[in-house]
């Protein structure tokens, strides 16, 4: 049977709980094959008898359909249809990362300090890494392989920013400064898609990897230099695109600003502004003041999202003043991670 | 004014000189052994014009991809960055100093998003001439099959750092620079390469040519072809023409030349009739496609919209050179044809 325009899920039929999703594509994959493959190798599995688990089939234009607006949905199993089900959230996560970045609030110099150290590294990044789902390492660079992704794009182009402008040109200059006063935000590395496991590959932070790597290259930086990295054991792509509805073993809470979660419209509208905080609290959220909301991290996607959401969106704040907010030390030294991380 | 908002690439031949003679290049038989370059004034009168008549507007991302396999932020012809190539009959960095000084106005000139690239057969590839050339992105042709380990061994003695990723199942060696953001070596060219006709001038009936693969053997062209509708390549002699392989040195490509930018604006040129024709006659499957066109298999793979004059091509369709197939589209783009 032809299985091109299907997708397989793999789940519990107890808890109906869905483990892994894929497309069978380009291979000779057969629902009985996956079902065997995934039993074998998933860690929820372990323990428990191979019957629990089935697959279902499914239609993976409706499946394709949902993936581009992905972070909008959750999927759960419907056992009567033996089919999945795609529910829609309330709460609508644009793209956090890039189209809304040129409307912003006005932020005082201590709220951005606030935002980077208190929500992003003390409250977002430590229930991430507590969560378990990646862990933090300090790898030194000749353990972390540059992806081709972005080098065909001009260095200051898809930010801006001081620090891509400047090593435009000189693509030494951005890896000196770091050296110099540390960087402000984790590489997240992980294998490729496919690839062997063990070779790990940055997914973001590739500029800041390349001008490192240049700079050790020329004796400019010593050959045991090492980088907060986030890892994760699964190919990141895969993450954030099939595999980004997948549960949480265990949930957890992370803080962003309003807007990003529902939009810029709750800047301008007051309405809007209302029924969001409504919704975030009705889905177990709170506010931690009147821009920033605690919600629940629940799926694969959201835990990208809650921790990639200040990266993104803190950069074009945090690079103008450099001089005020200098990155963390925390993220800078080894040792005082680790101690920060087991407080 | 936008009338050139279309146009997703631009070639344009710095000079003439080239210090090969390839046996699949035309310059065997059509000698460009002598180097003039295309003047100051026009090449700065090009790209002021590219500014203001809106080339390539800022695209910042291509649609979203809906799974890895539709992943795909390089070399995508009509939704990836604008280019502007410094390639043609000629080798760029013979006269590095004028390619040095090239990019720059280009780059001071043009938006930050556009991308600054030029192929080269690597005779000329030093560390000294590495530094200050301030490209994108860097072609590397290993026309002499000196193999992966001595570009390894090169790339690395001139400063570039050697960089694998497996997962793009890229055919070649990717490097970084301080300077240029990636170089590309196709090493064993001609064992990897599909040799096209060059707009008629090559044949694979030459004797010297019948060791190397022919893209779609060759045969008789069938399908549309988008290049012209979003694309300009201009010489060193300052003529406009509709495709890298159509030259304005050759007898048998004369007639091609839709203008030139020493008499007139690229939108002059670019909306001319003879530009418009020709342009036109290459929307249709199976048609009555101009000479140089007959047997070229320059097959572009990607997605192609928003031309003027309507033409949308999605190239998967057409990678075989064949029409009519039942061919399953990956997305819900329709062609407009």
């Amino acid at each position: 049977m032809d299985y091109s325009d299907k997708i397989f899920i793999f789940y519990n039929k107890q808890t109906l709980e869905i483990i892994f999703i894929q497309e069978p594509l380009k291979t000779n994959l057969t629902p009985e094959k996956f079902l065997d493959e995934r039993y074998l190798i998933e860690k929820k599995c372990i323990g428990l008898p191979k019957d629990n688990f089935d697959v279902i089939i499914s239609d993976r234009e409706s499946y394709r359909r949902v993936l581009k607006d992905m972070s909008s949905y959750y999927l759960r199993i419907d056992d009567v249809k033996n089919d999945i089900e795609y529910v829609l959230k309330k709460r609508a996560v644009s793209n956090p990362t890039y189209n809304v970045q040129d409307i912003k609030r006005v932020f005082t110099t201590e709220q951005i300090v606030e935002m980077y150290h208190e929500d992003y590294i003390n409250f977002n990044l430590k229930n991430f890494l507590k969560s378990g789902y990646a862990e933090a390492v300090f790898f030194p660079l000749s353990e972390i392989n540059i992806r081709l992704h972005m080098l065909t794009k001009n260095w200051n182009y898809f930010h801006n920013d001081r620090f891509l402008s400047d090593s435009h040109e000189d693509k030494r200059l951005l890896g000196q400064d770091i050296y110099k006063n540390g960087t402000y935000w984790p590489i997240i590395v992980s294998p490729l898609y496919g690839h062997n496991p063990r070779y790990l590959y940055a997914y973001e932070g590739t500029h800041r990897l390349i001008s490192l790597k240049l700079n050790q290259r020329e004796g400019l930086i010593p050959p045991d230099y090492k980088i907060l990295c986030i890892k994760y054991n699964e190919c990141y792509d895969v993450l954030v695109n099939s595999q980004r509805f997948m549960p949480l073993s265990k949930s957890y809470k992370a803080r962003s600003l309003i807007e990003i979660l529902y939009g810029n419209n709750v800047i301008l509208d007051e309405q809007k502004y209302k029924e969001s905080v409504e919704d975030c609290l009705s889905n177990n959220g709170k506010l931690k003041d009147d821009i920033t909301l605690e919600w629940t991290v629940k799926s694969i996607g959201d835990s990208i999202f809650a921790l990639q959401t200040y990266p993104h969106w803190l950069r074009d704040l945090i690079y103008p003043i450099t001089d005020e907010i200098k990155p963390s030390c925390i993220l800078n030294d080894e040792k005082l991670f680790m101690k920060w991380l087991n407080e | 004014m936008s009338s050139l908002s279309h146009i997703r690439r631009v070639d344009i031949e710095l000079q003439s000189f080239c210090n090969r003679t390839c046996d699949w290049c035309p310059n065997k038989d059509y000698l460009r052994n002598k180097s003039i370059a295309l003047d100051d004034v026009y090449y700065t009168k090009i790209l002021t014009e590219l500014n203001q008549f809106g080339f390539a507007p800022d695209r910042k991302f291509p649609t979203v991809a809906t799974n890895l396999d539709m992943v795909s932020f390089n070399g995508d012809f009509a939704r990836g960055q604008p280019t502007v190539s410094f390639m043609g009959f000629q080798e760029p960095m013979a006269d590095i100093k004028l390619l040095k000084r090239r990019v720059l106005e280009a780059k001071e000139t043009l938006p930050s998003y556009v991308v600054l690239s030029t192929n080269t057969n690597g005779d000329y590839f030093t560390k000294k001439n590495l530094d200050g050339l301030f490209l994108t992105i860097l072609n590397v042709m290993d026309y002499d099959c000196k193999g992966k380990d001595f570009w390894i061994k090169t790339l690395e003695e001139n400063g570039c750092m050697v960089i694998d990723d497996p997962g793009r199942q890229y055919q070649g060696i990717l490097a970084v620079h301080k300077n240029i953001n990636l170089i590309k070596v196709v090493y064993d060219w001609p064992k990897q390469a599909l040799l096209e006709n060059r707009a008629g001038v090559l044949s694979k009936e030459e004797q010297s040519l019948k060791l190397i693969r022919w893209k779609n053997d060759s045969n008789k062209r069938v399908v549309p072809c988008p290049e012209p509708s979003y694309y300009i390549n201009i010489t060193f002699d300052g003529s406009v023409m509709p495709c890298c392989h159509i030259r304005s040195d050759i007898s048998i490509h004369k007639d091609y030349i839709l203008g030139n930018v020493k008499e007139n604006t690229l939108e002059e040129i670019l909306n001319s009739p003879k530009a418009v024709e020709f342009r036109q006659r290459l929307t249709v499957e199976n048609g009555d496609y101009p000479d140089p066109c007959k047997y070229c298999q320059k097959i572009r793979t990607n997605i192609c919209t928003g031309a003027p004059n309507g033409f949308n091509y999605i190239g998967k369709r057409y990678m075989d050179n064949k029409v009519n197939e039942n061919v399953r589209f990956l997305n819900d783009f329709k062609p407009n044809q």
